[in-house]
């Protein structure tokens, strides 16, 4: 049974899941030793360790599920499952999904560097990433101007945008980055227009604008984009967001080193129904949600 | 201290080369910086998206688990 998950909370954590994970770590390739214990791990339910490796290499990595495999089947079945069924535990959990906003707006997004001469031509020139972005019900139907006839207008809340700068614009394209702050935000605004209405359907157009700035990096963005909103079903059929501009300096973990001012772009779109589609902004933290 | 300035004369020459975000341009930078099918061929896996939810139904099942665990979530943001 294939399973992703984020190490950080489950390597640290104290629930149940943090647990049990902090047992089979300690038996994989690192050990108890400190650091991160990402990686790909064979398991067992009950938590014995079948096989582990932190490879990006598909070799070693088919090598170590086939051992895996071998290590399950001479598993006696007593050690193969927990003493009790675990679903009990579920309630303990500290998972940000949690904090899921049932009926609001799911934005999958994604980042890359645009084309420009100074991208390298190993992984770096490809790297792409991804996250989803959160909106509650009633901030969702803040995207909208309040009357709906072609040519109104509207500022989306101010809240709502410096979240999208802080927690989502940001340079995520080869590695983890950091949120801004809200004093690292310089300028962040998007107009909303009404373009049409057709039956129940609103559609708007974007278009907008965020700055922020560390000191030691930062992001400047041009806004657009559109969606058509559902009166009747009171959602977003569509939703289409994109930021593109310049990001200058680096953080700890995204790999840009000293790599000159180079531009960048997002693409937001409704999230799709699938499991990975209900899993937690990467940098819910800066919510303020918790 | 010259030798800083004209990088940065450079890095936004380099900049100020790269098409704007238009009305006209939308559709084509969308498509370039969504990922293709090819990039997200590992999405396909019908992964468990917590380890606790693989947890749970490989007890049930007696299967064991494979778990691809990142800094960042592998089908977010790693």
């Amino acid at each position: 049974m294939p399973a992703a998950d984020e190490v950080y909370r489950l390597q640290s954590g104290d629930d149940p899941e943090c647990q049990l994970f902090q047992y089979v770590a300690k038996q994989g390739h690192y050990g108890a030793k400190g650091g991160s214990q990402q990686g790909i791990y064979c398991i067992a339910p009950s938590g014995v360790l079948l096989a582990s490796i932190n490879s990006t290499e598909a070799a070693p990595v088919a090598r170590t599920l086939q051992k895996g495999l071998e290590e399950w089947n001479k598993l006696p079945k007593a050690r193969r499952l927990l003493p009790q069924d675990p679903s009990g535990w579920t309630g303990r959990l500290q998972r940000d999904e949690r904090f899921y906003p049932i009926g609001g707006l799911i934005l999958r997004q994604y980042v890359r560097d645009l084309p420009h001469a100074s991208l390298p031509r190993d992984w770096r020139g490809k790297a792409w990433n991804q996250d989803l972005a959160w909106f509650k019900r009633e901030e969702a139907v803040q995207f909208l101007p309040s009357k709906f006839e072609a040519g109104a207008h509207t500022l989306v809340p101010s809240p709502l945008i410096r979240r999208l700068a802080r927690a989502h614009l940001v340079d995520t394209v080869r590695g983890q980055s950091r949120a801004f702050s809200e004093g690292e935000v310089r300028m962040a605004y998007l107009k909303s227009t009404v373009t049409a209405v057709k039956g129940q359907v609103v559609e708007v157009r974007f278009d907008g604008e965020t700055r922020t700035d560390s000191g030691s990096h930062g992001l400047a963005l041009r806004l657009l984009g559109g969606a058509a909103f559902d009166l009747n079903a009171q959602k977003y059929t569509r939703f289409e967001l994109v930021a593109a501009g310049n990001r200058w300096g680096g953080t700890q973990y995204n790999y840009r080193g000293s790599d000159p001012p180079s531009p960048i772009g997002f693409a937001f779109t409704l999230a799709g129904n699938t499991q990975s589609d209900l899993l937690a902004p990467e940098l819910f933290g800066a919510y303020g949600w918790r | 201290m010259r030798l800083r300035i004209l990088l940065a004369v450079l890095a936004l020459g380099v900049c100020a080369q790269a098409e704007e975000l238009t009305d006209a341009t939308f559709a084509k930078f969308r498509a370039f910086i969504m990922p293709t099918q090819a990039e997200r061929q590992f999405m396909t896996i019908p992964w468990y998206p917590t380890y606790w939810q693989a947890v749970l139904d490989a007890n049930k099942r007696e299967a064991p688990i494979l778990l691809w665990v990142m800094n960042g979530h592998p089908l977010t943001c790693t």
